[in-house]
């Protein structure tokens, strides 16, 4: 894996050029320094900035997302010291633990909501860019889905096993094929989970049983709405080893896109051409109605 | 020596430098190195969210940092200029595929007006990444009007390929050619001139055993690429067309369309299980892999009440939706395999082959061929049976050969193909060939094939192996000759070159073929302490190495 770097030398060559040296931001600026002015005007004397140097509003959602599941990883990070605690037989009261893993369960659970919700709103606002500049968006917008997935994915499969020991259901089995069972069987262990606590509560059990039921079935429903959003990611996500995640067939699609975008641009263009001449034919219309009207109303005194 | 390791750690060398939202800038050949290694997931987990071609035409955005992957050509240079005198994009991190001249680099400088350029370098990753051992040069036609000359570009576009292997795999070989190829031994100069000239770059920790790079040439076995392929990376590109990792066929059950899927070991690992079973291995994994799938799925319809959870699930969750969507794949690519073999009859062609290649020549051998060219096959397989009886009985019996082509004519297939008969034997005859393709006949030899006979063939279909074992294999021993293969440019008495070597690089010039690269493969995996490495200038299946002697008709008129 020989590398060899050019960039020195590269430098010496470009020094040697006089005429080097400008910033890539003031290129189209006045260069005489005593008239220059803090924003740059053009030759009509307007104001211009140029808007291609700044990054668009919604590329911020990426930190935002960032700092989010990096919150998350914190959490999921010391849930596991207290599930670890927590399912070690012992006869203290554990009241408290079981509060400390529902906050933090909540917390991590509308963190995830928090980025998909985040990711909802971009969703609606990159909608109506175009070009290249919709393509950046699409595929940021792809690339965080992908990390939220994986990230939730793992939380879930953390919170179903710790369930299973909950409900004393039986979580050994062979952990070669536990990892797809886990993301499957989750789903029906929190539906049943919640069916048993409302069956609890009905049958009027003791307080403390049902107030334990409904801690468990409190982290059900946060499985169930993660698999939900799971869901929804899933539309976004680019399936690995399939066509679409070809590198060339995406420069393909590029390519067609572009021409295809083209052509609609010409044809938008004769629409609008039309819609100009079937606005006038409206306003035709109405006057004629609205003499009409009044020739009517005239009549009829 | 793994070519696909060696890829990744390029890019990650070149996407990791710079952390921000970038645009990825890329030229026609380099989308294709980049499609052979790496995926659309792998750059947007590198936050590179546009890909773009240098040669199209693109917006202003300039709130992105370029990382640009390109040949070091004049048109690159030109595009490139362009591109620096009104840049698109905030910065520009240049990579080339391979070492650049003083003046490329001075012309650049000259027109980076803005300062925008922020890192040049050179990564050697010329060539595309077929398998771990195996790449390509993605050349199609080498030869120009004479066996001997080289087309100027092919040449230009080989040695390039053929220097960034060796420095991606840091290696400075000695160099072996066919010594009855004048192209070998030309493109055994170019890179010995490069290799000195550039002594820098190639001043690589010395390693015991000196490795080899041994420049061999199609000519010398026209056999492989003509043959039914039977294992089934080898098959699907035989009969289908492997394009880089692409794969494109009509598939039955949807008429009128055609599907196009990825093949590619490093993320399919049934494909990399499977990719070196012969047809009825390949048969019985398929069977297991299905049933896999049967009992994840019918173990979920125990956890899972009624048909709506059953279809949510399978919508839901992508593991699962991945492993369903691999075995479709590939039942859909078999079940057209295996239909294909029916059409063409392929199983008893087949037979014929192996038995014309692999036995003793024999009278019956014309009337099997003259029996199926006949029968109703396609144009190409006709042509494959009677090259590959031309090629068997070119001495034997040539009034026989000589009646092919009109045998062809008869037979619905186009002069053009038919007429390659004698293009091929003028090109690869037994007098443009050395050493022995066929087995020999004196009777010690026949001695030894009837030992081979005794052990026992497992399977008619796969008796043949290319020309290139027998040649490796004498290598690996110390035993191949310098009478046939002679060192480049060095005393061979003066240095230590009479141990075996370990690491290996065999540059198939006019093309490799999967049937070569399963048995380089095999004795990398049963061999400890061996690594070779297979590049072709491109990877031949019986119809572009068809297409390529039909090139070469057309030249020498």
């Amino acid at each position: 894996m020989a590398y060899r770097d050019r960039t020195g030398l590269y430098i010496t060559f470009r020094q040697s050029y006089a005429h080097h040296g400008q910033k890539l931001e003031f290129s189209k600026w006045d260069q005489k320094e005593e008239r220059q002015n803090l924003i740059h005007k053009d030759v009509d004397d307007n104001v211009v900035i140029e808007m291609d140097m700044l990054a668009p509003k919604w590329v911020a959602v990426e930190s935002d997302i960032n700092f989010l599941l990096q919150n998350t990883q914190r959490n999921i990070q010391s849930l596991d010291k207290q599930y670890a605690k927590h399912v070690l037989p012992s006869f203290s009261d554990k009241t408290e633990q079981e509060n400390e893993i529902q906050r933090l369960t909540i917390d991590i659970t509308s963190d995830f909501q928090k980025c998909h919700r985040i990711l909802q709103t971009t969703k609606r606002q990159t909608k109506t860019i175009q070009g290249s500049e919709a393509l950046v968006a699409q595929n940021l917008l792809a690339n965080l889905a992908s990390r939220i997935q994986t990230e939730s994915a793992q939380f879930r499969k953390k919170q179903s096993t710790y369930l299973k020991k909950l409900r004393g259901l039986n979580s050994d089995f062979s952990s070669s094929d536990a990892k797809l069972e886990d993301t499957v069987s989750d789903v029906a262990i929190s539906q049943s989970t919640i069916q048993q606590a409302a069956l609890m509560e009905e049958q009027g059990e003791d307080e403390r049983a049902v107030q334990h039921e409904r801690a468990i079935a409190k982290i059900a429903e946060g499985i169930l709405e993660l698999a939900q959003m799971f869901q929804d990611l899933q539309g976004l996500v680019i399936e690995q080893g399939a066509l679409v995640d070809r590198i060339d067939f995406n420069v393909e699609q590029t390519q067609v896109h572009a021409k295809s975008a083209e052509k609609e641009l010409t044809k938008a263009e004769g629409h609008q051409r039309n819609t100009g001449r079937l606005r006038f034919m409206c306003i035709l219309v109405l006057i004629i109605i609205a003499l009409l009207i009044i020739l009517i109303g005239k009549l009829a005194r | 020596m793994n070519l696909n390791l060696s890829a990744q750690s390029y890019f990650k060398r070149m996407f990791q430098e710079v952390s921000d939202l970038k645009v990825l800038l890329l030229e026609k050949e380099t989308t294709k190195i980049v499609s052979s290694s790496i995926t659309q997931s792998n750059l947007l987990e590198q936050q590179i969210y546009l890909t773009v071609l240098i040669e199209n035409q693109r917006e202003k955005l300039r709130h992105l940092k370029c990382i640009a992957f390109l040949r070091p050509t004049s048109q690159t240079l030109r595009f490139l200029c362009e591109e620096l005198r009104d840049p698109r994009y905030s910065e520009y991190h240049l990579y080339f595929t391979n070492i650049l001249s003083k003046s490329f680099l001075e012309r650049l400088a000259e027109s980076d007006d803005f300062e925008v350029v922020k890192t040049v370098q050179e990564i050697f990753l010329d060539y595309l990444v077929v398998n771990n051992d195996l790449a390509s040069l993605n050349v199609p036609h080498v030869i120009d009007n004479t066996p001997d000359s080289w087309l100027d570009s092919a040449l230009e576009r080989t040695q390039q390929g053929l220097v960034s292997l060796l420095l991606s795999l840091k290696k400075k070989p000695l160099i072996r050619y066919d010594v009855n190829s004048f192209i070998s031994l030309k493109l055994a100069e170019e890179v010995s001139y490069v290799m000195q000239n550039e002594g820098q770059l190639f001043n690589f920790r010395k390693s015991d055993t000196p490795s080899i790079l041994l420049i061999l040439d199609r000519k010398n076995d026209p056999i492989t690429p003509l043959l039914t392929q039977w294992t089934y990376q080898a098959m699907v590109h035989e009969l289908f067309g492997i394009n880089n990792g692409r794969v494109s066929f009509h598939n039955a059950s949807l008429p009128g369309e055609t599907t196009e899927i990825v093949l590619n070991p490093a993320l399919d690992p049934f494909y990399n299980e499977a990719r070196f079973d012969n047809f009825g291995e390949l048969g019985v994994k398929i069977k297991d892999y299905v049933s896999q799938l049967q009992t994840k799925s019918t173990k979920k319809a125990n956890d899972i009440e009624s048909i709506a959870d059953m279809k949510q699930f399978l919508e839901t969750y992508p593991e699962y939706r991945r492993l369903s969507g691999n075995v479709n794949k590939h039942v859909s690519l078999v079940s057209e395999i295996s239909l294909k073999v029916q059409q063409e009859n392929l199983l008893e062609i087949g037979e014929v082959e192996q038995s014309m290649v692999c036995n003793e020549p024999q009278a019956t051998d014309f009337s099997y061929v003259q029996r199926l060219v006949s029968s109703n096959i396609s144009e190409n397989t006709k042509l494959r049976l009677a090259t590959l009886y031309a090629l068997r009985f070119e001495k034997i019996d040539p009034a026989k050969v000589a009646s092919l082509q009109g045998l062809l004519l008869a037979n619905g297939v186009s002069p053009a193909k038919a007429s390659i008969i004698p293009t091929l034997l003028h090109f690869s005859g037994v007098a443009a060939r050395q050493g022995d393709i066929f087995p020999p006949t004196n009777i010690f030899s026949r001695a030894r094939s009837g030992f081979k006979g005794l052990r026992g063939v497992e399977n008619v279909y796969i008796q043949h192996s290319p020309f290139l074992k027998s040649i490796v294999q004498d290598l690996l021993q110390g035993k191949l000759k310098e009478s046939t293969h002679p060192y480049y440019n060095i005393d061979a008495t003066t240095e230590n070159v009479h141990e075996k070597p370990q690491d290996i690089i065999i540059m198939m010039v006019g093309g490799a073929t999967y049937e070569e690269a399963r048995f380089i493969s095999e004795i990398n995996a049963t061999h400890p302490g061996i690594r070779i490495v297979l590049a072709g200038t491109t990877i031949h299946n019986s119809s572009s190495y068809i297409d390529d002697i039909m090139y070469m008709a057309s030249r020498i008129k």
